[in-house]
């Protein structure tokens, strides 16, 4: 597939991309910062001229990097996770790209007790630290899109944290009950680029399946497949 | 109370300050210069500035936002959305408890509730879709209700749409409209500015949460929305009916 990665010079960003790159051409994208952008990164403002059409156009899929991408001061952040999420998707519908995957954070769900059963089907309770609710905005505007535009396919990665390199071992090393490891993360998330959809939203919680995992999978497993490792 | 007004020069503004004058200390602000007379303080302020908003905050009792932008996407997204959230800073940040946002209906109810559905009430799970105007000032209501469930604010959120000259009966664009039905979600102005000041007099303790919402418009045969929320619980009435909007001629 062909692919846009957005925030790609930040470590998510850096993550996600080398772990794609085997399977998927890639155009890696993330915000003009002044000076020489790094090799292979495309800089880009998402703005709302025609320039973001040109970037997206002749894409399969969108991954867009919600939480743990863009690390900015309030303001700049909240405007990022909002306009330019908004201009992704107005630049999909515009060209045609169909599928979206916004990735963002379980920590929404911190304001519920560990010993809930919190799954897709509960209510994202994100607090006022700039970082969360930007990226909860994000999602907020991913999700009117899907509601209003049928040709659209948007996934709703939440992942787990910490992110930490390397495969489950080390995500069960961490002893934290909602840690997702990198190779589960790149996993999970080539398989949502690959995965037959129902429906226009689709909200699906990811973390590696560590002891006394926090969330439950089920949600993951029926839609994407993850976390069983492919046969 | 010492009350600033956001975004005052706007359309509403005028018949807020009116409302509001000679009961509260008015600090009027706008990004440019004051269009009405008025008696009240007037401050030159970015709704999209943090540090200008949290600076114009500075003691008072409650703020009022009443600024919107609705074409230009960079700043509809400045002004509508991150307005509310400069806002909510200053509100912290000095200890105010008393919010009032306003925006138009659909930054609740979109075309999934519009086009299908009646009796909407302002209690609804806001689905205001991908539309600039409606999805811009939803996120500064998300916004502003996410700050109240982590602080001590209390938020009140009066949703508003088309405002009427109960004389004439012409809209703001200057369109009259007599015998032909209105948007029903309609009011005169001088009830909208009363509407705003029983939310901002009201007492903190009757508000059943820290975040509430009303639909504002006058009373309409048409059963689409409701305005029962707003009537009961402010104890607001209206006293324009506009009734010759939807009343047939002959």
């Amino acid at each position: 597939m062909k692919l846009l990665v957005t925030s790609a010079t930040s470590e998510l960003g850096r993550t996600i991309s080398e772990g794609l790159s085997k399977d998927h051409t890639l155009t890696l994208t993330d915000l003009p910062l002044g000076g020489r952008a790094p090799r292979g990164i495309k800089p880009h403002s998402l703005g709302h001229d025609g320039e973001t059409d040109s970037l997206v156009r002749g894409m399969d899929a969108i991954v867009h990097v919600g939480f743990g991408g863009h690390q900015a001061e309030a303001t700049p952040l909240l405007d990022y996770l909002t306009r330019c999420t908004y201009n992704l998707l107005t630049a999909c519908l515009n060209t045609g790209v169909k599928r979206f995957v916004y990735l963002h954070t379980l920590r929404v769900f911190d304001g519920y007790e560990p010993h809930l059963t919190v799954t897709e089907r509960w209510k994202p309770l994100p607090t006022t630290e700039p970082a969360v609710l930007a990226a909860h905005l994000g999602e907020y505007v991913c999700r009117e899109f899907a509601r209003e535009h049928p040709q659209l396919e948007v996934i709703s990665l939440r992942l787990g944290y910490p992110i930490v390199p390397g495969t489950r071992s080390a995500a069960t090393r961490t002893k934290q009950p909602a840690a997702l490891c990198s190779a589960d993360l790149v996993l999970a998330l080539g398989r949502a680029l690959d995965a037959r959809v129902p429906k226009r939203w689709n909200p699906v919680h990811i973390q590696s399946p560590v002891p006394n995992a926090r969330f439950l999978m089920s949600g993951a497993e029926s839609l994407i497949g993850f976390p069983k490792k492919a046969a | 109370m010492n009350v600033l007004i956001l975004g005052g020069n706007g359309m509403l503004g005028p018949w807020v300050v009116q409302a509001l004058e000679g009961r509260h200390r008015l600090l009027v602000t706008d990004i440019s210069e004051l269009k009405f007379e008025t008696g009240a303080a007037y401050r030159k302020v970015d709704a999209g500035n943090l540090r200008q908003v949290v600076d114009a905050a500075q003691g008072m009792d409650a703020i009022i936002n009443l600024s919107v932008l609705r074409q230009d996407r960079q700043l509809a997204f400045d002004v509508s959305t991150r307005g509310n959230y400069n806002m909510a800073v200053a509100a912290v940040t000095h200890g105010i408890r008393r919010l009032l946002n306003t925006g138009p209906h659909f930054q609740l109810a979109g075309p999934n509730y519009e086009d299908h559905d009646y009796d909407l009430s302002p209690d609804m799970p806001p689905q205001p879709g991908s539309r600039l105007y409606a999805l811009t000032k939803a996120l500064g209501q998300e916004i502003l209700q996410v700050y109240s469930e982590h602080h001590d604010i209390y938020v009140q959120t009066l949703l508003f749409y088309n405002f009427y000259d109960p004389v004439t009966m012409k809209t703001p664009g200057g369109e009259r409209r007599i015998g032909v039905d209105l948007t029903p979600f309609s009011i005169a102005w001088q009830d909208a500015g009363e509407a705003i000041r029983r939310a901002l007099e009201i007492e903190l303790g009757r508000l059943p949460s820290r975040c509430e919402t009303y639909n504002v418009f006058t009373d309409l045969p048409h059963h689409k929305f409701s305005n029962a929320k707003a009537r009961q619980l402010l104890g607001w009435q209206p006293r324009h009916f506009l009734e010759a909007a939807w009343t047939r001629r002959e």
